[in-house]
């Protein structure tokens, strides 16, 4: 849905959304209506109720993809860094060894924390 | 062998009901109606309208029958209860006999002030306040337009409208202090065609049409003043679940044709197995509340399932008349 809404680049409406996943999910609109309801509610996405044409609403997205991103991974990563530290620590650092991306990545955040913490 | 007497008593008190009217006769008809109108409710599952006529008439038999017997005993079995003598024995034993019909005089109060109170609350309360947790808006012209035609099929005065803000696929009826209240979710406007919509308004008009919520605050009040009494506790929701039935088969009626109304259900039912796994919403107090998977447990459900709803209007006879 929100991938939907970030290709889009402008809000949607309920039917908008159907005939955009009709094609790969054949789900009926009142299903789709009810789960952007529920994204409603959770927060990620904002509405506008439109009157003219049969009520209805235009949904469009509280985060940017980016934004989005960060969200998703800082809710993961809390959870996991509280319940198993060291388990997901290890983790981290198995992932940094097989792909020399990810090594990249994390000696740059690395070498940022470290800076901040001389300072 | 008293033992075995108190406990068919028991059981032929909550299975027979009318046990406390002292009179034989009145008894034996008493029960030969309740029973005829439990056969008659099991029987003619086909028949929405007269499955209700009969549960309507074992609630009343219930009901008359409690009063007898509260009568009976502030008659005959109360000043007895202070004299030692060969019916000790029977009240003695009889307790839950004389404990059912304690409990019918202040369930009967019960269902008096309960009642009276419902009204009251209804006819006093705008319905922003009768239902709080629900917002709603100014329904836009062409919704009211079209309630109105389908009022004007239906011959009923049309009801106020509302919107409820939320995506949710969400309709009812209600009675609130400007008369009759329904209101229609902008999730079932935005979802739904035009047929189908009609269709799902058609089915709360005729809630008003086949005068339910008379009916209904009967039968409640009828299982409050009766709660001692299980079998209140599947009459009543049996009642309801009869209720809906009918007003399937006048909303077709209404609005000449089952197609649009199965349609509508049909989508709707997709969307409840999403919010069966999902925390409480507007839909859930409203005219699609999911019935439980349970068939025990849906025993004492007011909405049938929307299974069992289509299924309903699949065997429908469209030679029916009004």
């Amino acid at each position: 849905m929100l991938e939907e809404l970030w290709e889009a680049g402008s809000p949607l409406s309920v039917r908008d959304f159907h005939n955009k996943i009709a094609d790969e999910r054949p789900v009926a609109v009142t299903t789709v209506a009810t789960i952007l309801d529920r994204l409603y509610r959770k927060g990620l996405l904002s509405r506008r109720l439109v009157k003219e044409g049969g009520p209805h609403y235009l949904y469009s997205s509280r985060l940017s993809r980016d934004e989005f991103k960060h969200v998703v991974v800082n809710n993961v990563m809390g959870v996991l860094l509280r319940g198993f530290n060291d388990v997901t620590v290890a983790y981290l650092a198995e992932r940094m060894a097989e792909k020399p991306e990810d090594h990249r990545i994390i000696s740059k955040y690395l070498n940022r924390l470290k800076g901040g913490a001389k300072k | 062998m008293i033992l075995i007497h108190s406990a068919v008593l028991f059981a032929a008190f909550f299975l027979i009901g009318p046990l406390g009217v002292r009179n034989a006769a009145d008894k034996l008809v008493l029960s030969v109606f309740m029973a005829s109108g439990l056969g008659v409710a099991v029987v003619s599952n086909r028949s929405s309208r007269q499955q209700s006529a009969a549960l309507i008439l074992v609630l009343t038999v219930l009901f008359y029958g409690s009063v007898q017997s509260i009568s009976t005993w502030l008659r005959f079995e109360l000043p007895e209860m202070g004299i030692l003598g060969e019916r000790e024995a029977f009240h003695a034993f009889s307790f839950f006999f004389t404990m059912n019909v304690g409990l019918s005089v202040i369930g009967t109060a019960a269902a008096v002030i309960v009642a009276i109170s419902m009204e009251v609350r209804k006819t006093r309360f705008p319905l922003a306040r009768l239902m709080p947790d629900v917002e709603f808006l100014a329904a836009p012209s062409e919704l009211i337009s079209s309630v109105h035609d389908i009022s004007r099929a239906a011959g009923i005065e049309p009801p106020n409208v509302s919107l409820i803000d939320s995506g949710d696929s969400a309709a009812f009826i209600t009675r609130s202090k400007q008369g009759f209240e329904l209101a229609v979710s902008v999730g079932l406007i935005e979802s739904l065609g035009r047929d189908e919509l009609e269709a799902c308004i058609a089915h709360e008009l005729s809630h008003v049409k086949n005068n339910d919520f008379a009916l209904r605050s009967f039968a409640t009040s009828a299982r409050v003043a009766l709660f001692a009494h299980p079998l209140c506790h599947l009459i009543e929701p049996a009642l309801y679940r009869a209720r809906e039935f009918l007003a399937d088969k006048t909303a077709v009626q209404i609005v000449g044709g089952r197609d649009a109304l199965i349609s509508a259900l049909t989508k709707i039912r997709e969307s409840q197995e999403y919010i069966a796994s999902q925390p409480g919403s507007v839909a859930t107090a409203c005219l699609f509340h999911p019935a439980s998977k349970n068939r025990f447990i849906r025993l004492f459900d007011k909405h049938p399932s929307l299974d069992a709803r289509i299924k309903a209007l699949r065997g429908l006879s469209l030679d029916n008349k009004l």
